[in-house]
């Protein structure tokens, strides 16, 4: 598996505020508030190695059991991670993360990405001056913006040199400035940040509270949002291309599946090894293309007809949708007017690769016999039982369909009902 | 190769289940012929947030959600509540087995209280074995594959976004509210509601099968050449430590659990 390449930070933007934005070589912490809570927090940060930030971190939120002030933190290299606590949304342009928010959660979230060929964006707070750089170091802000690039190189892309020389956590500065004399002329934005420079920087950067955007609404609670994995959510592979004819069908709703081809292009499930239609073997490698749902199989019903199965199928005596609880695209299939038949007997379900049966409740009840000189299984009404291929299904009495493979090419078809 | 049982994990006793498993006194003798589970923590975390027991042929496995520290949490109460749920249960009612699962969900919510934890979930997926038939149902991405005549076929469909999208007949990337959304659980246990979407399943079963139930730290790390790959598993063990193992070598960094049951003449 060829290893993702490390991303290194080309810009960090830095907007004021009253927070703290830390940044060392291969990660940053942005501190939405200055009491002694958010101390804790800049003291694990710097404390920490550089390959340990977040455990870190964590661990001081851990310790102060959870009372912590909100803080998002991004560390990057082979894998880029990104963690938020407490109300503070942080949003990227990664496709897999588009925003993460802390907010509602007991803990902090966590999610972490493999780093791609392309560039990341990651702000959160006020939105940054493009024209700052923070390099190394520590400085008030009220949000940032950092840009993550594969190509980005240079001392900010490497490791951290000694905590004690590059990262001196200035004295606090003081907050008082005086209004009637004018602010010294703004740092050198593409210098690092020391702490002589940490005075006139923040003077330079000192807001009014009516200068400050309103803070992006966090969204509300989406239960779906509550799954955190460790696992990227963009494969690193390309996804297949689909085929014209896809784009250009008409959306009937029939669901796609995964599938791979044999050398004479049949279709077949994903896990088989042996082309199911001419036998062909089917290199473990192969690629998988994803493709609307086939046919699975023929159901010889009484009278010789046969019918295709490719998609939910009611029967019954006058079956319907509503009764079989099933969905609007299921065909209705007529069995025979056998009163030993309800009018909803079973549904038929094409799941992927596979069916399945349920008795609709029937009054006198579904069997199946798997295969042949198998005694008959009657089936749990409204229990999902797996339907393979080669069983035959009795509705109530003598009436029985049979769920046979779809033939080979050049073999005769039936015909649909 | 030596396995890492975390503390958070519910392992039996197995060699009391192998000697009643042979000794002819456990209703398990007539269903299983061997079985065996592995797990491990993962290299991104601090503790194991997967879960796994067995109790008279009834096999849990469960995935705490996330990287909460209540994942951990939910996980084990997930098994202990179904397998006490599923463990006895004689009756296959889907309102019978609606309900029981309903206690699970409910004790997986007060673990969580419990432990004080505001929100706590879990993907779960449980495999009955009785003489003649096995029961599998789900809620999550938590998967059972069945291995038989050379072939590893995923038996569940995850209940995540970007199935629910295909099997409605729709393209993902079509729809942009669902980007970067497609391995979010659209069922799992921990919620009012999410649980009601369980799956309930009476699988085909014949002597000889063998049937994977893995998390998801494994199933999305494995290709079909690994799976054709441990099909020659001399026994149960060799199958998840080779699944483990390999699953770990293709960069899985979650935990990873996996639990193997090969049929016996009964089913």
């Amino acid at each position: 598996m060829t290893s993702p390449a490390a991303v290194g930070a080309r810009q960090v933007g830095v907007a004021p505020g009253p927070g703290w934005l830390l940044r060392r070589a291969t990660a940053l912490l942005f501190v939405d508030g200055a009491d002694t809570r958010a101390d804790a927090l800049i003291e694990a940060f710097c404390a920490a190695s550089d390959a340990s930030t977040i455990d870190a971190v964590t661990d001081a939120v851990t310790a102060a059991a959870f009372d912590s002030v909100p803080f998002a933190l991004v560390e990057w290299g082979r894998e880029l991670t990104v963690v938020v606590f407490g109300s503070l949304d942080v949003r990227t342009d990664h496709p897999s993360l588009p925003m993460l928010s802390g907010a509602g959660s007991a803990s902090w979230v966590e999610r972490r990405l493999r780093a791609g060929r392309d560039t990341v964006a990651i702000e959160a707070g006020v939105p940054a001056d493009p024209g700052t750089d923070l390099r190394l170091g520590r400085v008030t802000a009220g949000g940032f913006r950092v840009i993550l690039d594969p190509a980005a190189t240079g001392p900010s892309s490497g490791p951290d040199p000694q905590p004690s020389q590059a990262f001196v956590a200035p004295p606090d500065p003081d907050p008082t400035i005086p209004t009637s004399a004018p602010p010294p002329p703004p740092a050198d934005p593409t210098g690092p940040v020391s702490g002589d420079r940490l005075a006139a920087l923040r003077a330079a950067m000192q807001v009014h509270d009516d200068d400050v955007p309103a803070s992006t609404a966090s969204t509300a609670d989406d239960p779906i949002d509550d799954e955190v994995t460790l696992e990227p959510f963009v494969s690193t592979r390309e996804p297949e291309p689909q085929p014209a004819a896809l784009a250009d069908e008409a959306d009937d709703g029939t669901p796609f599946v995964q599938a791979v081809r044999c050398p004479r292009d049949h279709v077949n499930p994903t896990h088989v090894s042996v082309c199911q239609t001419c036998g062909d073997l089917l290199e473990a490698g192969a690629p998988t293309a994803t493709i609307r749902q086939p046919p699975l199989a023929m159901l010889d019903l009484p009278g010789a007809e046969a019918i295709a199965v490719d998609r939910p199928m009611v029967l019954g005596r006058r079956p319907d949708h509503e009764s079989a609880q099933a969905p609007e695209r299921a065909q209705l299939v007529v069995v025979a007017d056998d009163p030993s038949i309800s009018r909803t007997h079973l549904r038929i379900d094409v799941e992927d690769w596979a069916l399945a049966v349920t008795d609709c409740g029937s009054r006198s009840g579904t069997a199946i016999v798997v295969r042949p000189g198998e005694e008959p299984r009657i089936l749990e009404p409204w229990v999902t039982h797996e339907l393979p291929l080669g069983a035959r299904l009795f509705l109530g009495g003598p009436t029985s369909v049979v769920v046979r493979p779809i033939p080979s090419p050049g073999r005769s078809r039936g015909g649909r009902g | 190769m030596a396995r890492s049982y975390d503390e958070a994990t519910l392992t039996t006793d197995i060699a009391t289940s192998l000697r009643e498993l042979f000794a002819g006194e456990s209703p398990i003798r007539a269903a299983i012929a061997d079985w065996a589970a592995h797990t491990e923590v993962g290299t991104a975390r601090h503790e194991n947030q997967d879960a796994w027991g067995q109790r008279d042929g009834t096999f849990v496995v469960a995935d705490g959600m996330g990287g909460r520290p209540g994942g951990a949490t939910a996980a084990v109460a997930a098994v202990a509540a179904a397998l006490d749920a599923f463990g006895t249960a004689a009756t296959l009612h889907p309102l019978d087995w609606a309900g029981r699962m309903a206690a699970v969900n409910d004790s997986v919510v007060l673990a969580g209280r419990r432990a004080g934890h505001d929100r706590v979930g879990a993907a779960i997926a449980v495999v009955r074995c009785i003489p003649g038939r096995v029961v599998m149902s789900h809620a999550g991405d938590v998967r059972v594959y069945r291995l038989r005549h050379g072939e590893a076929q995923v038996l569940t469909r995850d209940h995540n976004v970007g199935a629910e999208v295909s099997s409605a007949g729709r393209d993902l990337d079509s729809i942009q509210a669902a980007r970067g959304k497609a391995a979010a659980l659209t069922s799992f246990l921990g919620a009012a509601t999410s649980w009601q979407r369980h799956s309930l399943r009476v699988l085909d079963a014949r002597h000889g099968d063998r049937l994977v139930v893995c998390t998801d730290g494994v199933h999305r790390r494995l290709s079909r050449g690994d799976w054709d790959a441990v099909q020659d598993s001399t026994d149960c063990q060799q199958l998840v430590d080779d699944l483990i193992a390999r699953s770990a070598e293709a960069g899985s960094t979650d935990d990873r659990t996996a639990v193997a049951i090969t049929l016996g003449s009964a089913t």
